[in-house]
C-alpha cells in the first residue's frame, strides 16, 4: 500500500514541477532569437506589429505592439520619437558602454510614459503584449520593457440603458474595467476604498476587480469571494453572469443570489453600506455581493426622492411582485373553484364573457401567457425596422381579434396585460425572469388545487427563500432574521435625516452612517424681526 | 440535534404561531358559552405556570433536548420507555393538527377532493421544512408572523359589517364559575398552552438561553390575547349557540363578513391565513419528532427520519379517525384527559420531583 502511495505522490510532484517549469521561460540575450520566439508563439498574427530600429550606432532594438489595442499617440510621440529622434539630439551626462547601461538609461531618462517595468519571463511578456502593452527589446540584454500603452475604441460613458432614473446621475458603466473603477473612485474618495485584481479564464485572461471599503465591508465575505474566485477554472469569462453562476451559493434556485447593476451610483451606495462590488472587464454589469432579496426591489433613485414617495413606491413594488406572480393563478382559482368569492354582479359579468369560450380557464390563461412570452422574446430580438409591424400584429391579435373571435375572454386579456406590466415593475431584471418561470408553476397549482394549491406554493416559496443564503448572509435579511435598524431601509425607506445604521450582518460591525442629526432648520432671527 | 442557533425573536414568533395553530380555528371553551373568553384567560395563566415548570427542567439541562433529558433524569430503562412514549405523543399530536388542516380544506376550499391528496400536499411542505432545518423554520415563522395581525382583522371586519351584537357577551358568569373552570381544565390549559412542552426540544437552540423562558411567557401572553380577541369576535358575531354547533366557528365568522357588498364570502381567504399557523404547528411537531428519533437512536443525522415521520403522520391522520365528528370528539374530549394531561403535566411534574431530589443529594454530598 505504502509503495503505491509513494508512486502516486511522486507522479503528483513531477506534474507540479512540470507546471512550474512551464510557467517560467527566460528570454535570451539575442534579439533575433527573441523576435522569432514571439512571432512563432503568436503565429505571426496580422495584428502583431514589429518595429526594429537602432539607437545610437550599434544598439539594435525591437518594439512589439498589438495593433488596435494600443494608443497611437503614446507610441509615436512618447516611444518612437524619443528613442529614434530625440536621443540623437540630446547629450546625456551618463556614459553608455554596454547594452545594460542603455537599458537603464532608457528607463530613467528617455521613455516618458508613466507605467514601465522590465521582466525576463517570456510568458509574462506575451501576456502583457496581449493586454495592450508594448514590449521593447534591446539586443544583448536578457530583459525587456513592458510599457503601458493601452488604448482602444470603447463606447464611452453613456446613459444607462436598462436601469433608468428620472432624477439622479445619468452615467453608466461601460465595457472597460479602468473606466468603471474610475467612475466609482470619483464618487468615493475614501482612502479605504480597495481594489484588488484577479485574472480569470485560461484563454480570455479577463481582469476581475474586487472593490470594497476596508473597515466597512465584512472581511469574511471578502475572503470568501477571493476563495471562490480562485476556485474558478474556466477558459473564458465573457460576461459578469459567468462569474455569478460560478460563485453563487444555491445553484438550483430560481432566484438570483447575487445582484447586479450598471449604475455607478448604486454600486457606490452598495459599497458604502458594506457590500462588495465585482467589476468584470468587458461588461457594463457589475456584481454586488452578497445579494439580498430585498435589494432586488431597490433602485438608486429611491434615495434621491423624498422619503414619503420612496416608501410608497417600495411598498407598491413589493405588492406588485405578488401581483406579477399570482394574478393569472388567482383568476384561474376563483373562476374554477371559488366563484362564491366574487360579488354577484361581477360574477355574472365574468361568466357572461366566458360563455362562448371553448377552453377551460387554465388552458385559456396558458395560451395567453405563452403568446405573451413569444411576443416579448420576439420584441427583444427583432430588427428595429420591423418593430412597428410586430407591435401592430401582436397588439391586434392579442387584444381585439382574439376576444372578438371568441377564443379568449376580455377579462383574460386584462389579466395577462396586468401581469405583463407588473412583471416589468421590479427594478431587477433577473427577478422578473424568475417570476415569469414561477408564474407557470402557480398556474398549474391553482388549476389543480385552487386557492389551497396557491397557498401550498407560497409556503414552499417562502421556505425556499428562507433557506437561501448569499455568502453566509440569509437571503431574506433584514426581514428574516428580523433586524429593525436594517428594516428601516428595506420595504420602507426612512428619512435620510434620521439616525442611519449600516445593515449589521452585511457590514463589519454596526458603524453609524454619518450621524446626520440636524436640528430642524429655523429661519434666521433677524429677518423674522424685520418682517414684523 | 442539529448545529443551529436561533434568536429570541425567532423563538417568540415560532411560539406564537404554534400557539395559534388550529386552536384559533376551533371553538375553544364552547361549553362555557358566552364566558369562553374568561376560560381562555384563565387557561392562559395556567399555561404560564406550566411553562415555568418546563423552564425549571430546561434550566437544569440547558444543552440537551427533552428526549435526552428524560433519559438522563429517569435512568436507562424507565427513561428510555418514557422518551419513546414522548416521540409517539409528538407524532400523534402532529396527526391531530394535520387532520384539522385536512378537514378545514375539505369543508371550505376543496369540497370534492380526496383527503389523501390534501394531506400529501400539506405534508410535502412539512417534509421540505424539516429537511431545511430549524434555522429556516424559524426564519419562515418570522415572515409568516404577518398572519397573526391578519387574524385580528376578521374581528374588525365583522364589526365593520355591522353584524355584531355585544349583548351576546351578557350575562357574564350566568351559571357561576364551574362551567368556566370545566372548560379551562383540562382542555384550554393543555390546548394550546400545555402543548408548549414540545418547545423543550427547541429551547436548546436559542442563543440567549437565560432569556428563553421569559420570551416564552411573552409568547403565551400574546397567544392568550389574540385567542381572547378572536373568541370575543366569534361570540359577538355568531353567538355562543352557533359556536357550539359550528365546526370551525372562526371561519363561520369570516363567512358572515360583508363590507359594502364587495368584500364578502372571504372564508376561502381566511382559511389560508389560518392554514399558515396550523402548518407551522405541524412542522414544529414533525421536526421535534424527527429530532427526538435521532436522539433516541443516537444516529448521526435527523434527516434519516424525515420519510418515516412523513408517512406516519400522513397515514395516521387519515386512518386513526373515521370522520369529522369522531375527530372532534377525540380531539376535544378524550385527548385532553388521556394524552395531554399525562404528557404535559404529570410526567414533567415527575421529572421535576426527581430533579429536585437529585439536586438535594448533590448539594448534601458537596458539604
Amino acid at each position: 500500500m505504502r509503495s503505491f502511495k509513494d508512486i502516486f505522490d511522486s507522479i503528483k510532484k513531477q506534474a507540479q514541477n512540470n507546471q512550474n517549469e512551464e510557467k517560467k521561460l527566460l528570454i535570451s540575450k539575442d534579439l533575433k532569437k527573441n523576435i522569432n520566439n514571439i512571432k512563432d508563439y503568436l503565429g505571426s498574427s496580422t495584428d502583431l506589429i514589429l518595429r526594429e530600429f537602432i539607437i545610437g550606432e550599434k544598439y539594435r532594438c525591437a518594439l512589439f505592439i498589438i495593433d488596435g489595442l494600443t494608443n497611437g499617440v503614446y507610441i509615436y510621440d512618447y516611444l518612437l520619437k524619443p528613442l529614434m529622434v530625440d536621443v540623437r539630439n540630446t547629450k546625456l551626462s551618463v556614459e553608455i558602454n554596454s547594452p545594460q547601461d542603455l537599458f537603464k538609461v532608457l528607463k530613467d531618462r528617455v521613455i516618458s510614459l508613466i507605467d514601465i517595468k522590465d521582466d525576463d519571463d517570456f510568458y509574462q511578456l506575451v501576456d502583457a503584449l496581449l493586454t495592450g502593452d508594448s514590449l521593447l527589446f534591446v539586443d544583448g540584454v536578457a530583459k525587456a520593457f513592458i510599457i503601458e500603452t493601452k488604448g482602444w475604441q470603447d463606447r464611452g460613458v453613456t446613459e444607462a440603458s436598462s436601469q433608468m432614473v428620472v432624477r439622479g446621475p445619468k452615467d453608466s458603466f461601460n465595457e472597460t474595467l479602468r473606466t468603471n473603477t474610475m467612475l466609482i473612485r470619483r464618487r468615493i474618495k475614501d482612502p479605504n476604498l480597495r481594489i484588488e485584481n484577479k485574472t480569470i479564464g485560461t484563454r480570455s485572461r479577463t481582469d476581475v476587480a474586487i472593490m470594497y471599503i476596508k473597515g466597512i465591508a465584512n472581511d469574511k465575505v471578502v475572503e470568501e469571494i477571493h476563495e471562490r474566485l480562485d476556485r474558478i477554472k474556466i477558459d473564458a469569462i465573457l460576461e459578469s453572469s459567468y462569474i455569478e453562476q460560478l460563485i453563487q451559493d444555491n445553484r438550483f434556485s430560481p432566484f438570483p443570489t447575487i445582484s447586479n447593476t450598471e449604475r455607478p451610483d448604486s454600486a457606490a451606495a452598495s459599497l458604502l453600506s458594506g457590500f462588495v462590488v465585482l467589476l468584470i472587464d468587458g461588461t457594463p454589469y457589475t456584481l454586488i455581493v452578497p445579494g439580498l432579496f430585498i435589494s432586488l426591489f431597490h433602485t438608486a433613485e429611491d434615495y434621491y426622492h423624498r422619503f414619503f414617495f420612496s416608501t410608497m413606491v417600495r411598498l407598491v413594488r413589493s405588492f406588485v411582485f405578488f401581483l406579477a406572480l399570482l394574478t393569472p393563478s388567482i383568476y384561474i382559482a376563483i373562476t374554477t373553484f371559488h366563484q362564491e368569492m366574487l360579488p354577484t354582479p361581477l360574477l355574472i359579468s365574468i361568466s357572461n364573457q366566458r360563455e362562448g369560450i371553448p377552453f377551460p380557464a387554465f388552458i385559456e390563461a396558458l395560451l395567453m401567457e405563452m403568446t405573451f412570452e413569444i411576443l416579448r422574446e420576439a420584441g427583444i430580438r427583432m430588427p428595429r425596422a420591423i418593430g412597428s409591424a410586430i407591435t401592430v400584429v401582436g397588439g391586434l391579435v392579442l387584444g381585439e381579434a382574439a376576444v372578438q373571435a371568441g377564443i379568449v375572454s376580455s377579462v383574460m386579456v386584462i389579466v395577462v396585460s396586468l401581469t405583463a406590466i407588473s412583471s416589468l415593475i421590479t427594478p431587477a431584471y433577473d427577478l422578473g425572469i424568475s417570476v415569469r418561470l414561477l408564474r407557470f408553476v402557480f398556474m398549474f397549482l391553482s388549476a389543480s388545487f385552487g386557492l389551497y394549491g396557491i397557498t401550498i406554493g407560497l409556503l414552499f416559496l417562502l421556505l425556499h427563500l428562507c433557506s437561501l443564503r448569499s455568502f453566509g448572509i440569509p437571503y431574506l435579511y433584514p426581514l428574516a432574521p428580523f433586524n429593525f435598524e436594517a428594516f428601516k431601509d428595506s420595504i420602507i425607506r426612512q428619512p435620510l435625516w434620521k439616525d442611519w445604521k449600516r445593515p449589521n450582518l452585511v457590514s463589519h460591525g454596526n458603524v453609524r452612517q454619518k450621524p446626520p442629526k440636524i436640528a430642524a432648520p429655523k429661519p434666521p432671527k433677524s429677518s423674522k424681526e424685520k418682517n414684523r | 440535534m442539529e448545529k443551529a442557533k436561533i434568536s429570541l425573536l425567532q423563538l417568540y414568533t415560532l411560539m406564537v404561531l404554534f400557539g395559534l395553530g388550529s386552536s384559533s380555528l376551533l371553538g375553544l371553551g364552547a361549553s362555557a358559552k358566552q364566558d369562553a373568553w374568561i376560560a381562555i384567560l384563565i387557561g392562559n395563566i395556567a399555561g404560564m405556570v406550566l411553562l415555568l415548570l418546563y423552564g425549571y427542567i430546561f434550566k437544569n439541562y440547558p444543552d440537551s433536548s427533552f428526549i435526552e433529558t428524560v433519559e438522563l433524569v429517569l435512568g436507562k430503562i424507565i427513561g428510555r420507555v418514557i422518551a419513546f412514549l414522548y416521540i409517539i405523543y409528538l407524532l400523534y399530536k402532529a396527526t391531530l393538527v394535520l387532520r384539522d388542516i385536512m378537514e378545514l380544506i375539505l369543508l371550505y376550499v376543496l369540497t370534492a377532493t380526496h383527503m389523501l391528496v390534501v394531506g400529501i400536499l400539506a405534508m410535502t411542505v412539512v417534509l421540505y421544512a424539516i429537511f431545511l432545518g430549524i434555522e429556516t423554520i424559524c426564519r419562515f415563522s418570522q415572515i409568516a408572523f404577518i398572519t397573526v395581525p391578519m387574524k385580528m382583522l376578521y374581528v374588525f371586519g365583522a364589526i365593520a359589517s355591522g353584524i355584531t351584537d355585544f349583548n351576546h357577551l351578557k350575562p357574564v358568569l350566568e351559571n357561576g364559575w364551574m362551567p368556566v373552570l370545566n372548560a379551562t381544565f383540562p382542555l384550554i390549559s393543555s390546548f394550546p398552552f400545555g402543548e408548549m412542552v414540545v418547545f423543550l426540544m427547541v429551547f436548546p437552540y436559542v442563543n440567549k438561553k437565560e432569556k428563553a423562558i421569559k420570551t416564552g411567557i411573552l409568547a403565551i401572553i400574546t397567544v392568550g390575547i389574540v385567542l381572547t380577541l378572536i373568541t370575543i369576535g366569534n361570540i359577538i358575531t355568531i353567538g355562543p349557540l352557533m359556536i357550539e354547533l359550528a365546526i370551525f366557528p372562526t371561519i363561520q365568522t369570516a363567512k358572515m363578513i360583508n363590507i359594502m357588498d364587495f368584500i364578502q364570502r372571504i372564508e376561502g381567504l381566511s382559511v389560508i391565513t389560518f392554514l399558515t399557523c396550523s402548518m407551522t404547528k405541524t412542522i414544529v411537531y414533525a421536526y421535534a419528532a424527527s429530532i427526538g428519533l435521532n436522539v433516541f437512536f443516537k444516529s448521526k443525522n435527523y434527516r434519516y427520519y424525515i420519510i418515516p415521520v412523513f408517512l406516519v403522520i400522513l397515514l395516521g391522520s387519515i386512518y386513526t379517525e373515521y370522520n369529522m365528528t369522531v375527530h372532534l370528539f377525540v380531539g376535544l374530549r378524550l385527548v385532553p384527559f388521556f394524552v395531554n394531561t399525562p404528557f404535559e403535566v404529570i410526567i414533567p411534574l415527575l421529572l421535576i420531583t426527581v430533579i429536585i431530589i437529585k439536586n438535594f443529594f448533590k448539594k448534601r454530598n458537596q458539604y
